[in-house]
């Protein structure tokens, strides 16, 4: 469950007719009213859905926004650490039922053009490793070229893919997964599997992202084992670890007054799971403050959920990036579950320089205990260059 | 300071010959600024090689089966193979409602690589057109607006204007479909052609599934290798080097350019010595008294010499600034050529052109110099003590004109040699100018003689005729180098338009003869869907396939050229479409069985392959001779032609590039063309008959030259007004003449008369002198400069239709240039008049 805040961003200055300036993130985030106003035509999440697999796992072209996305913190032989992104971001750039144009050219509404197919589909993909950090981003559209699409994805076999950058079931079932990107010199091919069922987050799957009751449908695979090879500048690293698997969707992420977004999701040593979200509110927002959601998953998959009074966040330090002031330690407080942590990245600059810039980065998580330790993720959206 | 202030007050006191002399440093350097800067323009572009939205491509992979399109999902394929740096692209040629020939592209935006540091989110949405701030990498449209309705059609400002298309339109092609609003996109490098999303263009044009090319960018080395490695057999890697180099295939339209632009400086620097001449005439006296006063000659050289380095600094700055404008201006002109002829493209800047003033600025000096030079020493050895008187003036005329036909014969010579031996485009172009020049150097003399013979003529009762002969003879001297300056432009200007005119007429009758199908499709169909159908639908009717490809040889200069290959059907009609020019004997029979090879003019001419030498056209057919040379008009590339058979035994995987349908002529054609298009699903421009197609070619010859004829037009007006400065200042030298004729009782109206039958004499003299030197530029510009510049020759066609405005333009623009002044002098009372002449 993450990235909402950089499709929100790609909504608004791609999709969107009016003008984007060159502080588009600031803006962005600065502005979604416009977001509200295109909603017409998509499906809209609310509570009560029926979670159905494996089709859960193909698009969901009603709506607007969908992705899948992976992250996972890895080890190699020596113990030094790696982290390793994979995500497809599919947008649906106009409702199905205005596929047809109605001020154009009458001979281009003919339908079944593949290169005409309003699914845009973004990938983004990124590895860390001791000294460094490289991520990339690649385009296509959606359509289905006789019988190959550039982009897009499928529940059986279950595929998702752009290029040859991919996550798919290695056999007929679900589990394991493959997961490859490669760019230049640098790449991952990674196999994931796990024994245990998925987690429905929120209220059975419905993900509410604001207070007047908005959000996403959402799950999560956060028990993958992976194991597979790091090319990093043309060196093969054998590597292993653990990963986490997102899925969401919805036509609505962010409502008027929300600025961006801090993320975590958390392996800690004792094999329990933490996921974490704070949606910052705009300061001249008049809204009620941050809205802030969290779920405890123990090893079991059994689920406690934590509202905005449960879930203390405190940024120790800031670092500088990209003209940006960004947190970069973290103490976080779960009272009602008696865990207190600290956040460090693995490596400062995991800054993802992509159209829609933000921070995506393997994350250490140290405290008094096996509760308390262990690795993760972090993603960090909207925050606004700093001129000066 | 005082001697400086005292010599320039002289401008003060006429202004207008001030005004002259910059005129004539102006016209001297615009059109030389504008080809000058034309032609620096395309070479950037060339040697930045062919964009698409600035991302330059380092190879093309295209169909092995020759001009045919690949199937999309190859492409998809290998890009989900990984191969990354991949673009498709379609390329389409449709013709607008107005019966414009355009270029469409399509292209998948999302595909294209983008210049660092301007990510996607800076494709800011529509309702930037035109980059209010070109600096901005926010002045991009979004990439949203090519890819969703209503979708967008981009150009660049300069071809729009070009094509009229206003900002939001919706353009209409030929066969009613509607493109997509129209958006300028500025400093994309766009040129000539037009861009639009690949599935919207697919749409529109009936290509569905269809991509011309896929572009390769920039990726390591191993990644390319692997790419050209794992590539299908059905595509074809495709080098830029392989292609041909743009710069080369140009040269020659480029130096034509370049040439069109000295003639222009050339007559500029006539009227510059005008100018010159009367401003040091007019100020003998004043030199005659500062000479008395104690000034040196060392001294007032010096400050003469300053003034005329004023004048060439101002004068070629506003040229400068007049010829970018025109350069931007011509620009898209320019573009449509290059892309007709040649197939480049050229990018039309967005703003005004800079660089390059130091070429012009030196030209302008030396030949200012030169100018300068014999007036000045007239001017400075002037004796000190006695008045001009005009005897000694009119003598010093007549000598200098008999110098300069002496110079001018001798050019004519060094013409007739040139015609004669040159081979190269140097020489022919050398041989054009000193055509030119020639002309314009002996025109005083020849006009003194026909002044003289008239007068003989003349019975010595008609005593005002006699005077105005005599009168003229004596106009010549001031006036004979504007004289000069307009038969330049009018020789010119008569010599292209009769050599254009030949050509067209050449070019007529040779599409006549070659176009010997009734219907051509240009559609990718199956040859046998369409015999099996035409057995049934019209038996009589049967269908030829036009096979080509290209291939880079080395030519017995021992250059690397590419040329193209074409197949000839094996039959009757199309055989004897080919008329040859050059053969070797019994030439047709051994081509049939395909023994040999055709070549083009081009081929023959410029790339020396004589009949009789031995080509290697594959591996399977060995060396071949050539056997004959035909004319192949239009083609800015060399060509062999073979026979259908050996064609395929050469290449058996190229498929046709498009049909002939051939039959007698009482099939219905136009019936059986709109049964084909409905059976085949073929849009209008894929099914094109006979007249259609001369009248495209055609059309396509006529805009080629355009940009020639705007030129020489161009040429033609700057000289008119360089006549009428000249003429004007000769005219108000001559008020005392009139004050004498008043004097003596003539009327106004009888003075009115006279003065308009003198120059209109005059003009009408230099057309007569006119027709046979722009006949014999023609023949130079046919025979000479057309051959060795693009490997074309054809026969001069007579042109008289063009005299007539000609000497209507000439002899109006002298009249209208006497009659400004004249009107003041007609009001002037013979006592003013007289008064001024004391002076």
């Amino acid at each position: 469950m993450k990235a909402a805040v950089v499709v929100a961003l790609l909504l608004f200055c791609g999709l969107t007719i009016a003008a984007c300036s060159q502080e588009s993130e600031s803006q962005a985030t600065g502005d979604v009213a416009l977001l509200a106003q295109g909603m017409e035509g998509f499906s809209q999440a609310v509570p009560g859905y029926e979670f159905s697999f494996p089709q859960d796992h193909a698009p969901h072209p009603d709506f607007r926004i969908e992705w899948w996305y992976l992250t996972a913190n890895l080890q190699d032989a020596g113990g030094e650490h790696y982290g390793a992104q994979w995500t497809l971001f599919r947008i649906a750039m106009q409702p199905a039922s205005e596929q047809s144009m109605t001020n154009g050219p009458e001979t281009i509404s003919q339908p079944g053009n593949p290169w005409l197919s309003k699914q845009v589909f973004m990938a983004h993909a990124a590895i860390t490793w001791p000294q460094g950090h490289a991520g990339f981003q690649r385009y296509a559209r959606g359509g289905d070229h006789d019988g190959v699409a550039q982009a897009g994805a499928q529940a059986e076999p279950f595929a998702a893919w752009l290029d040859d950058w991919s996550l798919h079931s290695a056999g007929d079932e679900w589990l394991p997964l493959q997961a490859k990107f490669r760019e230049g010199d640098t790449g991952f091919q990674l196999r994931l599997d796990s024994d245990q069922a998925l987690v429905l987050q929120g209220e059975s799957g419905f993900s509410q992202k604001h207070s007047s009751g908005s959000g996403s449908y959402y799950y999560s695979q956060p028990f993958l084992l992976a194991e597979g090879n790091l090319t990093i500048n043309g060196q093969e690293v054998p590597v292993s670890g653990q990963a986490w698997l997102d899925r969401e969707w919805s036509s609505q992420f962010l409502q008027p007054g929300q600025g961006g977004w801090d993320w975590f999701a958390l392996h800690l040593d004792s094999g329990e799971k933490i996921m974490l979200f704070r949606l910052r509110k705009k300061q001249d927002s008049a809204s009620n403050g941050d809205f802030q959601h969290g779920v405890l998953i123990s090893p079991a998959g059994v689920t406690t959920r934590l509202d905005s009074r449960q879930i203390e966040f405190e940024v120790l330090e800031y670092m500088r990036l990209h003209d940006r002031r960004l947190p970069a330690r973290w103490r976080i407080k779960l009272p009602e579950i008696g865990r207190e942590m600290l956040i460090t990245p693995l490596l400062e600059d995991q800054w993802m320089d992509v159209d829609f810039a933000y921070w995506e980065g393997a994350i250490e998580v140290s405290g008094s205990n096996a509760e308390t330790s262990g690795r993760g993720y972090l993603e960090m959206t909207g925050y606004p260059p700093e001129s000066d | 300071m005082l001697l400086t202030r005292t010599l320039f007050s002289h401008y003060r006191r006429h202004p207008v010959q001030g005004l002259f002399l910059l005129t004539g440093i102006v016209i001297a350097n615009v059109l030389l600024v504008g080809t000058l800067l034309i032609n620096a323009q395309a070479r950037a572009s060339y040697s930045t090689g062919e964009q698409v939205l600035r991302a330059q491509p380092v190879a093309t992979i295209v169909s092995r089966e020759g001009a045919r399109s690949i199937p999309e999902r190859k492409y998809i394929v290998l890009r989900r193979q990984g191969f990354a740096s991949l673009a498709p692209l379609l390329r389409r040629f449709v013709r607008t409602d107005q019966g414009e020939s355009i270029e469409l592209l399509g292209i998948d935006v999302l595909a294209m690589p983008r210049p660092e540091q301007e990510p996607l989110g800076n494709f800011s949405s529509a309702g930037n057109p035109g980059g209010a701030d070109p600096d901005s990498d926010a002045a991009r449209p979004g990439f949203a607006e090519l890819i969703l309705p209503p979708y967008a059609l981009w150009a660049s400002p300069a071809r729009l204007d070009q094509l009229g298309w206003p900002q939001g339109s919706m353009p209409v092609l030929e066969n009613g479909t509607k493109l997509p609003p129209v958006v300028p996109l500025a400093d994309e490098g766009l040129g000539h052609r037009l861009l639009l999303d690949i599935g919207v263009l697919q749409m529109l044009t009936s290509s569905a599934d269809e991509i011309s090319e896929i572009l390769v960018f920039e990726d390591s080395d191993v990644a390319l290798e692997a790419l050209r490695a794992q590539l299908p057999d059905e595509l074809k890697w495709v080098d830029p080097s392989a292609d041909l180099d743009p710069a080369e295939l140009t040269r020659s339209f480029h130096l034509n350019l370049a040439a069109m632009g000295l003639l222009a400086f050339v007559v500029g620097v006539f009227l510059i010595y005008n100018a010159l001449a009367f401003s040091y005439t007019d100020r003998h006296e004043l030199l005659r008294k500062l000479r008395v006063a104690g000034v040196t000659r060392g001294e007032l050289a010096r400050v003469l010499v300053l003034e005329l380095v004023v004048f060439v600094i101002v004068g070629s700055l506003l040229g400068f600034a007049l010829g970018s404008w025109l350069a931007v201006t011509l620009l898209p002109g320019v573009g449509q050529t290059l892309a007709q002829l040649y197939g480049v493209y050229i990018a039309y800047p967005d703003s005004l052109l800079s660089g390059g003033l130091g070429l012009p600025m030196i030209m302008t000096a030396i030949a200012a110099g030169l100018c300068v030079l014999f007036p000045m020493r007239e001017a400075l050895n002037m004796p000190v003590l006695e008045r001009q008187s005009s005897g000694w003036q009119r003598m010093t005329a007549a000598n200098r004109d008999k110098r300069l036909f002496q110079s001018g014969a001798a050019l004519l010579v060094l013409a007739v040699v040139l015609a004669v031996t040159s081979n190269t485009l140097w020489m022919a172009l050398g041989c054009m100018a000193s055509l030119l020049l020639g002309a314009a150097l002996c025109l005083p003399a020849l006009l003194r003689v026909l002044l003289g013979a008239a007068s003989r003529l003349v019975p010595s009762t008609w005593a005002r005729t006699s005077w105005l002969l005599a009168d003229s003879r004596y106009l010549l001297g001031p006036a004979a180098l504007a004289l000069m300056a307009i038969t330049l432009a009018l020789v010119s200007n008569g010599g292209l338009n009769t050599m254009i005119g030949s050509f067209r007429q050449a070019t007529d009758s040779w599409l006549q003869q070659r176009l010997v199908a009734e219907i051509y499709l240009t559609s990718e169909l199956s040859e046998t869907r369409v015999r099996d159908w035409l057995e049934q639908q019209a038996p009589a009717v049967s269908i030829a396939a036009r096979y080509t490809t290209r291939k880079t040889v080395q030519n017995p200069a021992g250059v690397n050229t590419m040329v193209e290959i074409t197949g000839l059907p094996d039959r009757a009609q199309f055989k004897d479409s080919v008329e040859l020019m050059r053969k070797v004997d019994a030439a047709k029979a051994a081509f049939g069985s395909g023994l040999g090879v055709f070549v083009s003019e081009r081929a023959w001419r410029l790339d020396e392959w004589q009949p009789g030498q031995e080509v290697q056209l594959c591996a399977g057919a060995g060396a071949l001779p050539v056997l004959g040379v035909y004319r192949d008009y239009g083609n800015p590339q060399s060509q062999w032609m073979i026979s259908e058979k050996l064609f395929k035994s050469c290449w058996p995987e190229i498929r046709p590039s498009g049909f002939g349908l051939i039959g007698p002529p009482e099939v219905d054609w136009d019936g059986l063309r709109a049964r084909l298009a409905s059976e085949f699903e073929l849009e209008d421009n894929e099914v094109i008959n006979q007249q259609e197609l001369m009248a495209v070619g055609l059309s396509v010859f006529d805009r080629t030259f355009s940009v020639t004829l705007a030129l020489n037009a161009l040429t033609l007006l700057v000289s008119s007004i360089g006549i009428f400065c000249a003429v004007s200042a000769i005219h108000h030298h001559r008020l005392p003449q009139q004050a004498l004729l008043t004097a003596l009782g003539l009327t106004q109206r009888e003075r009115a008369t006279l003065l308009l039958l003198q120059w209109g004499l005059l003009g009408l003299f230099c057309i007569v002198l006119v027709w046979p030197f722009g006949s014999l530029l023609a023949w130079v510009l046919a025979a000479v400069v057309t051959p060795v510049a693009f490997g074309w020759s054809f026969a001069l066609q007579p042109e008289w239709s063009y005299l007539p405005m000609l000497a209507l333009l000439a002899v109006g623009s002298l009249l209208l240039a006497v009659l400004l002044p004249s009107l003041q002098l007609l009001r002037a009372s013979p006592g003013q008049l007289l008064r001024e002449r004391a002076v």
